[in-house]
């Protein structure tokens, strides 16, 4: 064994306590870490303070630190080959060595009495009670000099502070007026320029779940009703779909859901409305379109479905056959030409319906009225009543007449004639050419005269009212009352088609014989475009709106607000 | 190994916490697919009411930190329960809102949570971390403890250097000077580690330096003095690096406690708003 440690402890008149320690290995490590061989507690001992090696010189002590805190024999010693016998000191332990021997090794022998106790190695030394050493020295700040609680830096006023700060800060913006950052969730574009004054739309201390009365809404946006077919119900109020507040940009924009809570479950206690199918998609279950049969303006409308052959149909009371106005070489008045269905249908200066076809701007240029051969260029106007149309031609034929008999007439003392005597011959000429245009106009239709000029296109009454001659009944044109809105419950824009083709939705048009036939298209028809997902828009929006607008009120000129005013509070 | 605050009683805050994590945004989405999310709706004002009582059993835990009487619970379930509680409120308050943030002062009062609880973060991790960091700085000493054995120190060196040349008096006058006028460091030091043994090097290093000036004589006396002042030099290194690590495991309170406040007081300021209009 190349070391012994032999530690004696003096413990009164009980005698001394011996321990020895036996180590093998040929490093002894000193100090005052536990990792130690020999391990001393004492403050001036250091952590690693030196080694004893058994090397080929001999026991070799080295001192760790770089100040020699090491001596041996009364000689601090940095690095020493030990001799056969002597003493160590290392802080307040003196240590006695003896060489190895032939029959003893290299022993280390020290006194622990009234030095740290052996027990407990990790306790410091204790400090006697009652000696000086207990009193704490107050002006020691070593440990205070390291708070961080100060005198006034603590956690509560600092907490104080940050609390005045925010309650104070939203105090003083609400004074500067900027109540904008008081306002939960972003408002809308175009109520920005008024987001400070929230008294505008507020009213305080509102109960919980109600919303900006309608009242209020109103006296900026007039809210038309919806269409006059509703018949359930209390209006939802205007704050109801249109919600501020809730990060909508435009507040128009309502989602579907908004439409389908009332659509998706339509209750209709109104038996006049035969048909309220439920929607909660223009995909999945949107109805065919329906249009209205009935005359524009009755209420409630009759409506009939895209799909239902048999009611729907176009009543207008005019004949036109598109197939033969598209065909090609249709004769013309310059000969023969290809009509398309821009020679007839324009859009209106917004684009996005179609005019109405009126005969003075798409028909005349090639069904001119004129009546006579004896009359080239004369036609008969359009559009008039019967009796006018019969003192046009009463008033035409009778300046013919004059013109053809003119040498033999004679001017007469008065045109009165006496109840009872005979019609003088002119008039009875005039009478009968007039009678016999009026014939032929809504006689049959023939190519090579100019007959059925007006039953071409028009129905024929025979009325009972009298021509001016008395001598016969005016035949009377059926007024035509051709539909110029189909779909008035849905907007439609064609100006935002304007890459298609006519026919690519109207594809029966070029088919069409009979004027009956409706040639809108259906909606399968648009789902071509407009699907989900990934095709065109199919929000109801997009065709469809709540605000009745023909019911829009106008505004009164004396209404309304100065720009200061508007932008008060901003 | 982890503290038992994170684990406490097999870990059922973290499942709670999950749990409710989980079932919070089921409810959600299914919230969400029938209107827009907002904090004015009932799903969002229920958000709210839940959001409102997590922060108040949260700051609870400032009251039953202090309530050594209590028998609600143990203090170690209140914090994990805290910990955890505070996470999930992180989730809570964007439920109520709907996601919907701005520059008002609804958003300053989440902001203020997110610090809050960044902050508490921050702390956990210290936590966590900085105990096992002290053990390496003479665990068996607190700073108390550490400054009384300066003390004693100071004291042997007072009586060594009684009968010794100048020097040795001076040494020891200014050991004794600078534990009583040490100026106040404690913020300072937070940020700058202290490296007892670079500290150590360099004054033994002054002390090596000094040896040239003592006579032969004294020479024994002075290695012995000066293993004093190594052993004092030690000591305040540790007590430095001590204090600076129980300094960080309070120093984020500083920003804990102070912004949970002004959040409760923001939170006061948007229940005020949204309840007036």
């Amino acid at each position: 064994m190349p070391f012994t440690i032999i530690a004696k402890e003096r413990l009164g008149p009980a005698g001394e306590k011996i321990t020895t320690t036996q180590l093998s290995g040929t490093t002894l490590r000193i100090g005052r870490g536990t990792d130690n061989d020999l391990h001393l507690n004492d403050h001036s001992v250091q952590y690693h303070h030196a080694v004893i090696q058994q090397e080929d010189a001999g026991y070799v002590l080295r001192d760790l630190n770089v100040l020699s805190l090491t001596s041996v024999n009364d000689m601090p010693v940095k690095e020493m080959v030990l001799p056969e016998a002597g003493t160590i000191r290392i802080g307040p332990y003196t240590f006695r060595f003896a060489g190895p021997t032939a029959t003893s090794p290299f022993t280390i022998e020290y006194d622990l009495t009234g030095l740290s106790p052996e027990a407990s190695p990790e306790t410091p030394a204790p400090i006697p009670a009652g000696s000086e050493a207990t009193t704490r020295d107050e002006k020691f700040r070593l440990v205070a000099a390291y708070k961080l609680q100060g005198r006034y830096l603590t956690k509560t006023t600092i907490a104080v502070l940050a609390v005045f700060m925010v309650l104070g800060g939203s105090a003083l913006v609400y004074a500067l007026g900027k109540h904008l950052i008081f306002m939960p969730g972003t408002i809308s574009v175009k109520h920005r320029l008024f987001a400070n004054d929230c008294a505008r739309c507020h009213a305080a201390w509102k109960p919980i779940f109600t919303v900006v009365p309608d009242k209020t809404c109103l006296s900026c946006h007039s809210g038309p009703p919806h269409f006059s077919e509703r018949a359930f119900g209390p209006a939802p109020q205007c704050a109801g779909c249109h919600a501020e507040h809730k990060g909508r940009a435009v507040l128009a924009a309502l989602p579907d859901s908004t439409c389908i809570q009332c659509h998706g479950d339509l209750k209709v206690k109104d038996a006049r409305i035969p048909i309220a199918p439920t929607v909660h998609s223009f995909m999945d279950d949107h109805p065919e379109f329906a249009i209205t049969v009935s005359p524009l303006g009755q209420h409630p409308a009759q409506r009939a479905r895209l799909n239902d052959a048999e009611r729907v149909a176009d009543t207008a009371a005019i004949k036109l056959d598109h197939k033969l106005h598209l065909k090609s070489n249709l004769m013309g008045p310059g000969g023969p030409e290809q009509l398309s269905c821009a020679s007839c249908h324009q859009a209106d200066p917004q684009g996005a319906y179609m005019r109405p076809v009126t005969y003075e701007k798409d028909c005349m240029r090639c069904h001119l009225l004129d009546f006579d051969e004896r009359l080239p260029g004369k036609t008969i106007p359009h559009g008039q009543t019967p009796e006018e149309v019969d003192r046009f031609l009463r008033a035409t034929y009778a300046e013919y007449y004059l013109l053809q008999h003119q040498p033999e007439l004679k001017p007469s003392g008065t045109t009165r004639r006496l109840p009872g005597a005979p019609r003088p011959k002119e008039e009875i000429r005039i009478n009968g050419m007039v009678e016999e245009a009026e014939r032929l106009l809504v006689g049959p239709p023939g190519s090579k005269t100019k007959k059925g000029k007006c039953v071409l296109c028009h129905m024929v009454e025979h009325t009972g009212i009298a021509s001016q001659s008395d001598l016969h009944k005016l035949p009377m044109i059926v007024k035509t009352a051709m539909p110029e809105r189909w779909l008035p419950y849905s907007y439609f824009d064609h100006k935002a088609h304007l890459m298609l083709q006519c026919v690519a939705c109207h594809e029966a048009a070029p088919r069409s014989e009979r004027t009956r036939d409706v040639l809108l298209p259906n909606i399968a028809s648009c789902r071509n475009c407009h699907f989900e997902p990934g095709g065109a828009r199919t929000q109801c929006l997009t065709c469809h709106a709540y605000h009745d607008k023909s019911q829009e009120a106008q505004k009164r000129t004396d209404q309304g607000y100065s720009i200061e005013q508007f932008r008060e509070a901003h | 190994m982890h503290g038992t605050l994170l684990t406490y009683g097999n870990k059922r805050y973290l499942w709670a916490a999950t749990i409710g994590a989980v079932a919070l945004l089921l409810s959600y989405f299914y919230y969400a697919s029938t209107t827009v999310p907002s904090g004015s709706t009932v799903w969002g004002l229920a958000y709210g009411w839940i959001g409102l009582l997590a922060i108040l059993m949260l700051m609870f835990l400032g009251i039953r930190k202090r309530w050594y009487f209590s028998r609600l619970g143990t203090l170690q379930g209140w914090t994990s329960a805290h910990v955890y509680l505070g996470l999930l409120t992180l989730l809570i308050i964007p439920l109520h809102a709907g996601f919907h943030f701005g520059w008002d002062v609804h958003t300053l009062a989440y902001l203020l949570l997110v610090i809050v609880i960044l902050s508490g973060m921050v702390g956990l991790f210290l936590y966590l971390t900085v105990p096992t960091i002290l053990t390496t700085y003479e665990s068996n000493m607190l700073p108390d403890k550490l400054e009384a054995e300066i003390h004693e120190i100071l004291k042997e060196m007072k009586q060594l250097a009684a009968d010794k040349p100048g020097l040795f008096q001076r040494l020891y006058q200014e050991e004794d000077h600078r534990c009583r006028e040490l100026e106040a460091q404690g913020w300072r030091t937070l940020f700058t580690p202290v490296n007892p043994h670079a500290i150590l090097a360099q004054r033994t290093h002054d002390l090596h330096n000094l040896l040239a000036r003592i006579p032969t004589s004294d020479q024994e006396g002075f290695s012995q003095f000066a293993g004093l002042i190594l052993r004092k030099t030690e000591l305040e290194a540790y007590l430095a690096a001590q204090m600076r690590l129980k300094n960080g495991l309070e120093a984020w309170l500083y920003v804990h406690v102070p912004a949970s406040f002004a959040m409760l007081a923001a939170v006061g300021v948007h229940l005020v708003t949204v309840l007036y209009y």
